[in-house]
């Protein structure tokens, strides 16, 4: 057990460390230095920019210098935005990030299991098709296509919200769902699948025939196992929600993370990319490592097979 | 781990209706059978998943929507006068009207013939990075789950640590490296794209590596490649097949994304995320600039997901064991 848990965080840390190496090789890769586009720089003054950033030295020591300051979470300094660190333009805009998306999740969450579980209990009725032909949509229909029409009907038509910002707690309710339509969508099926499989199960039957009402039945006994998938989905779905916030922040010009990275990706501003790339790198592994202990520690069952490989 | 939780998800148990089907495996003999015969006609199993998937109005309707849009991205362009690049000043932001059947966009440019320019790169690019996917993903996860061992132990662990890289990291780190393009998004994913594929052909190969059929052909000395490509890759087709089918539109909103961001194609060239892109400014005046592209763009997406999801549903029999 220990043993495997340590095997799961070796790997991680290989996976950043190689992410790492990457991203630094690519970077320097990038034919010319971060200063040749800008108007012409005086030589001197490159120079000392060069030397400010250390970028004078041979490659190897920049890059043994790049994994001793990543290891005291030092990213260095931004090279387009003047005199901001990576790391405090992460921490400034990480909040906006944070908040949405936790709060995606937890309303995808609670929709989705929700939606799945109606789904179940009315097999094959109007209502099982009505949510089921709302998940092959979420999941058919791109997050910055949603997120697009609901500025455009419910801000810019219906003038119920506003089209951009975060500043008060109305202007998180389109953001939401356009992160959250695709997850949403995902767990309505799993759950729904799921619940199906439960409800035909012995033990369900069992219940039944001793006559408990069926929405003891169905929250209290069938539930705890037509949950599970969804802890699997964990990690994923906190892909989904990154990844989706970088249109989403871009669309509802909210000033979080995902805003800053499209910006340092078209500002090719190298070190605040390599800085963001890592930190999502981290936030999706960490997510994945929780979705194992969860699962490990819900289903004992599961626990074992799983862990034997992908078979 | 994941991609259990993908495959459990995708599971259909809803026992769609097919009508026909029942009445032929049912249908009455010719003749009185002796004894135990009494099973109808064998049918082979191709045959089965043809019919089950012929059968499923939603899947053929997703097929039939496919089709369409192949032909249209192939002839589209050529049914207006009007090309998809050419700036025309004069006539910006048009409603669709009968000379642009589109409309056109900011600077004038026929939305029509640019909208199945849009077909080709998101086609283009969601079959080529799916066929990348297959190609690297059956080789590899056929040798980690022919030859097991250390060797598939060393393999798995490499695809578990390129995994655990958010593929869109890579993406975009390799689009910031290379020239934006169509070709240069394809072989961003497919840098990380054929490892879930690779999984799947591994755990079917190796369930079936056990079994008696296989035991038999190697007691008769068949070698290590006719084994895998004779035997046991064919009996495989299933999963890989469905898997292949999904990939595909995830493929194709990759490239949209990455377009939408500015990252992908970039203008004049036009792909469907190009387009929403352009219209982002302007198209609270002229819906039309972004309706069209998104709605081909979900439809798109959509027909494939159905498409794939009656596909499976047609296989489902034999996965189910």
């Amino acid at each position: 057990m220990v043993r495997y848990w340590i095997g799961k965080l070796f790997s991680v840390l290989v996976s950043l460390f190689i992410l790492a190496t990457a991203t630094f090789f690519l970077m320097k890769a990038i034919p010319g230095d971060p200063f040749t586009a800008e108007k012409a720089v005086p030589p001197e003054i490159k120079a000392k920019l060069m030397s400010f950033y250390g970028l004078d030295k041979p490659l190897w020591d920049q890059y043994v210098t790049y994994l001793k300051n990543l290891v005291h979470f030092d990213l260095g300094m931004s090279m387009k935005s003047q005199y901001q660190t990576v790391s405090s333009i992460i921490a400034d805009s990480f909040g906006y990030s944070l908040r949405l998306g936790i709060l995606s999740i937890i309303v995808s969450v609670v929709v989705g299991v929700g939606l799945g579980i109606l789904a179940a209990m009315y097999h094959r009725k109007l209502l099982d098709s009505a949510a089921m032909i709302l998940a092959v949509l979420g999941v058919s229909v791109p997050n910055f296509v949603v997120a697009s029409l609901l500025q455009y009907v419910f801000g810019v038509k219906l003038n119920w919200f506003h089209v951009a910002g975060l500043n008060g707690p109305l202007d998180y309710v389109l953001p939401i769902i356009a992160l959250a339509s695709l997850p949403i969508a995902y767990i309505a099926r799993l759950t729904r699948s799921t619940m199906l499989e439960v409800l035909s199960a012995e033990y369900i039957k069992t219940a039944k025939a001793k006559g408990i009402r069926k929405r003891v039945i169905i929250f209290k006994h069938a539930l705890r196992n037509g949950i599970l998938p969804v802890v699997t989905y964990l990690g994923p779905m906190t892909a989904n929600v990154v990844t989706g916030s970088v249109v989403v922040e871009q669309i509802f010009g909210i000033p979080g993370l995902g805003q800053y990275f499209v910006g340092s990706v078209s500002n090719r501003d190298y070190t605040l990319i390599m800085g963001i790339t890592l930190f999502y790198a981290v936030i999706l592994m960490v997510a994945r490592l929780l979705t194992d202990i969860v699962y490990g520690l819900v289903d004992p069952r599961i626990g074992l097979r799983s862990r034997k490989g992908a078979a | 781990m994941e991609k259990q939780g993908t495959s459990d998800m995708t599971t259909h148990r809803d026992g769609r209706k097919q009508p026909g089907l029942t009445r032929e495996l049912f249908k009455r003999l010719s003749f009185r059978p002796p004894g135990e015969m009494l099973a109808g006609e064998s049918v082979p199993e191709w045959k089965d998943v043809m019919r089950r998937l012929l059968t499923n109005k939603v899947a053929m309707t997703g097929a039939g929507f496919l089709v369409l849009l192949t032909i249209m991205a192939i002839i589209g362009p050529w049914l207006t006068p009007h090309d998809y690049f050419t700036n025309n000043l004069d006539r910006t932001n048009e409603a669709p009207n009968s000379d642009y059947w589109f409309g056109t966009d900011n600077l004038g440019r026929d939305i029509f013939s640019r909208i199945w320019m849009g077909a080709r790169i998101s086609l283009t690019v969601g079959v080529v990075a799916a066929l990348i996917d297959l190609i690297v993903g059956v080789v590899y996860g056929g040798i980690m789950g022919y030859v097991g061992g250390k060797t598939d132990e060393v393999m798995n662990k490499i695809t578990e640590i390129l995994y655990a890289i958010p593929y869109l990291l890579v993406v975009i780190l390799l689009l910031v490296v290379m020239e934006p393009s169509m070709w240069t998004i394809i072989l961003a994913l497919s840098v990380t794209g054929w490892i879930n594929m690779s999984w799947i052909v591994r755990g079917q190969i190796l369930q079936l590596k056990n079994q008696e059929y296989v035991l038999a052909a190697k007691s008769m000395g068949a070698s290590g490649s006719r084994m895998l490509f004779k035997h046991l890759i064919p009996n495989t087709l299933g999963p890989i097949i469905v898997t292949l089918t999904l990939t595909v539109p995830s493929a194709i909103f990759s490239e949209a994304f990455l377009s939408f961001l500015g990252l992908g194609v970039q203008s004049p060239a036009a792909s469907w995320g190009t387009m929403i892109n352009d219209s982002l400014t302007s198209w609270t005046l002229y819906p039309w600039q972004m309706i069209i592209p998104a709605t081909l763009i979900s439809l798109t997406i959509l027909a494939f997901n159905l498409f794939g999801d009656g596909l499976r549903d047609a296989f489902d029999p034999k996965l189910k064991k």
